[in-house]
C-alpha cells in the first residue's frame, strides 16, 4: 500500500472544498489508476473526481477511463438525490406518527460538502424512538415494500431495512451495541440531549459540539475495531472549517474526555487539516495513522478486526497464546449477544443453542472461512501494536 | 403527457440533475442532466399537460421570443421521449 496515493486523493479533495487550484508539480506525479481505485475503496471517488477535473489529469487519459470516473460521480449525486427523498418521506411518517427520530451520519454531514453527492452514502441511519419498533417494521415491510435485512423482535441496537435499487435504511434503536460499552453507558440516556428540528416536534437533531462528539465516537468505534478510511479525514475537515468557529469547545472537550477520545479527535483533526491544505510534512505518528487508514478504506479489513479483538483479550498481559484460545473459543461458542443480533429466533428458545453450535460449526467448515480465520489467529503477531489499537490510544490518552 | 416517474431535480454546479424516486427508482435508473428550462419543463410535466401549454407558461416566464422557446420545448421533449419517461 502507497500511502502517497491517499496523500494525493486527500490533497485533491481539499483542492476541491477550498475550490483552490492542484499545483501542477504535484500533479504531474499522479497515477490517475490508482487515485481511482484507492479514492472507490475509501467512498470518495465523486469528491477526488472533480478534483481531477480541476487538473490536466482527465484530458490525458482515455475515454473509457474518463467515463468510469464519470460513472462513480453519477452513481454518488443519484443515490444521494434517492437517499434524501426517501430518508425525507420516513421521517415525515414518523413525525406524523409521534415517533422521535434523528438522522445520522452521513445524512448530516453531505449538507457540508459543496455539491450533491461529493459525500457518498451506501446507507442511511436513523435513530429512533425504540418502544414504537414495531410501528416501524410494519411501515417499513407494509407500506414502503422493504425487505428485512436484520430484525430482532428483542432488544436489538439497530434493525437494517433494504430495497431496491440502492435503499439501505439501518434504523436505530441505540446509538453504540455491546461493543463499546462505555459509549453504550454516555448515550444511554440520548433523547435527552436532542433538540427539535425547526417547526418539528419528533423529528430531532443533536447540537452542533454533541453531532461531532457523535461523528468522533462512531469513527472511534470502527477505527477501533476494522479500521476507518480516509473518509473519516474528510468529514473531520469538512465539519472542522464550517463549525468549529462556532463550537464550545471547552464543552467539548469535557465530553471527549469522558469518553477517552481527546487524542483520537486531535489526531484526526490535526492530520486533515494537513493532508487536506496540502501539507505534506507529517510526523512519524500521523505517517503510521495515514497508513492505518489508508490500508482500512472504507469498511475495515477483518484482519484488524481479529487483531484488535486479540489485543482486547491479551489486555495488558503478553499472554498472546492464551488469548487466541479466548478468541476460537468465542467464534465457536458466542456469547448471548451474538443471538440475540443474529439469531433471534434462537435467543428466545434457548434450548436450541446446542443445535444451532453444531449446524453454525458445520456450516463455517464446510464454507472454510472459520478454518481459515482461525488459521490467521494462530499466525497474528500480537507484538506491534497499530495506531487503531485500543491499548496505543488508552496509553496516549493517559499521557 | 405527463412524466412517467416522479423525478426530484436538484442544482448542481449552474447545471441541474434530475432522478427517479421513491419506488420509481427501480424502474427508471438514469440520472438527467439539464439546464435551468429543462428543469421548469420537467416541472411542469409532472401534471398532464400540452407542448402548446409549456411554450405559453414559459413565455410568461422568460423574455424570449416564443418561437425559440417552442424550439427549446420541442427538442427537451424529444431527449425525454427518447429516454423513455414520458407518457404521451
Amino acid at each position: 500500500m502507497n500511502y502517497q496515493n491517499c496523500s494525493d486523493i486527500l490533497y485533491l479533495c481539499g483542492c476541491v472544498l477550498n475550490q483552490s487550484v492542484p499545483d501542477p508539480d504535484r500533479v504531474v506525479s499522479m497515477n490517475a489508476d490508482m487515485l481511482y481505485a484507492e479514492a472507490q475503496r475509501h467512498g470518495i471517488a465523486s469528491l477526488v473526481f472533480s478534483g481531477m477535473e480541476m487538473t490536466g489529469l482527465l484530458s490525458s487519459l482515455p475515454e473509457e477511463k474518463v467515463k468510469k470516473w464519470e460513472r462513480a460521480r453519477n452513481s454518488a449525486q443519484r443515490n444521494t438525490l434517492l437517499f434524501n427523498y426517501e430518508r425525507k418521506e420516513i421521517c415525515a411518517w414518523m413525525e406524523s406518527r409521534g415517533i422521535w427520530n434523528m438522522p445520522l451520519k452521513g445524512s448530516v454531514l453531505q449538507r457540508l460538502y459543496s455539491e450533491i453527492g461529493q459525500r457518498e452514502m451506501t446507507d442511511n441511519d436513523i435513530l429512533y424512538d425504540a418502544s414504537r419498533k414495531q410501528d416501524v417494521y410494519d411501515y417499513m415491510t407494509g407500506e414502503r415494500s422493504y425487505e428485512v435485512y436484520s430484525y430482532s423482535p428483542v432488544e436489538t441496537y439497530d434493525d437494517v431495512f433494504q430495497k431496491p435499487p440502492v435503499y439501505n435504511f439501518e434504523m436505530h434503536r441505540q446509538l453504540f451495541d455491546d461493543f463499546t460499552p462505555e459509549f453504550q453507558v454516555y448515550y444511554q440516556n440520548v433523547r435527552d440531549r436532542l433538540l427539535p428540528d425547526e417547526g418539528k416536534q419528533y423529528c430531532l437533531h443533536f447540537s452542533d459540539e454533541d453531532f461531532y462528539i457523535y461523528m468522533v465516537a462512531h469513527a472511534y468505534k470502527h477505527f477501533s475495531n476494522g479500521g476507518i478510511g480516509l473518509r473519516h479525514l474528510v468529514d473531520c475537515y469538512v465539519w472542522n472549517r464550517s463549525k468549529a468557529a462556532f463550537m464550545n469547545f471547552d464543552y467539548l472537550y469535557q465530553e471527549l474526555d469522558k469518553l477517552g477520545l481527546r487524542t483520537f479527535e486531535m489526531q484526526c483533526r490535526t492530520l486533515s487539516d494537513k493532508l487536506l491544505s496540502g501539507n505534506d510534512r507529517l510526523e512519524t505518528e500521523e505517517i503510521e495513522l495515514l497508513k492505518y487508514m489508508c490500508e482500512s478504506g472504507s469498511f475495515g479489513t477483518s484482519e484488524n478486526s481479529m487483531k484488535h479483538r486479540l489485543e482486547k483479550y491479551m489486555g495488558d498481559s503478553t499472554n498472546a497464546s492464551g488469548a487466541k484460545r479466548k478468541y476460537i473459543l468465542e467464534r465457536l461458542f458466542p456469547g448471548m449477544d451474538y443471538y440475540k443480533k443474529r439469531a433471534p429466533f434462537v435467543y428466545r428458545h434457548k434450548i436450541l443453542i446446542p443445535v444451532y453450535w453444531i449446524w453454525r460449526l458445520c456450516r463455517r467448515m464446510v464454507s472454510g472461512g472459520m478454518i481459515q480465520e482461525f488459521c490467521s489467529v494462530c499466525k497474528t503477531n500480537l507484538g506491534k501494536r497499530d495506531p487503531g489499537s485500543s491499548e496505543t490510544m488508552k496509553r496516549k490518552e493517559d499521557g | 403527457m405527463r412524466l412517467k416517474y416522479n423525478f426530484v431535480c436538484q442544482e448542481v454546479s449552474g447545471s441541474f440533475i434530475a432522478v427517479a424516486v421513491g419506488d420509481d427508482a427501480a424502474q427508471y435508473s438514469r440520472l438527467l442532466r439539464m439546464n435551468q428550462t429543462g428543469k421548469d419543463i420537467l416541472e411542469l410535466l409532472k401534471k398532464d399537460i400540452t407542448e402548446d401549454e409549456i411554450v405559453h407558461t414559459l413565455s410568461e416566464k422568460y423574455e424570449t421570443e416564443e418561437s425559440k422557446i417552442r424550439i427549446s420545448v420541442s427538442r427537451f421533449i424529444k431527449t425525454l421521449m427518447d429516454a423513455g419517461v414520458l407518457d404521451c
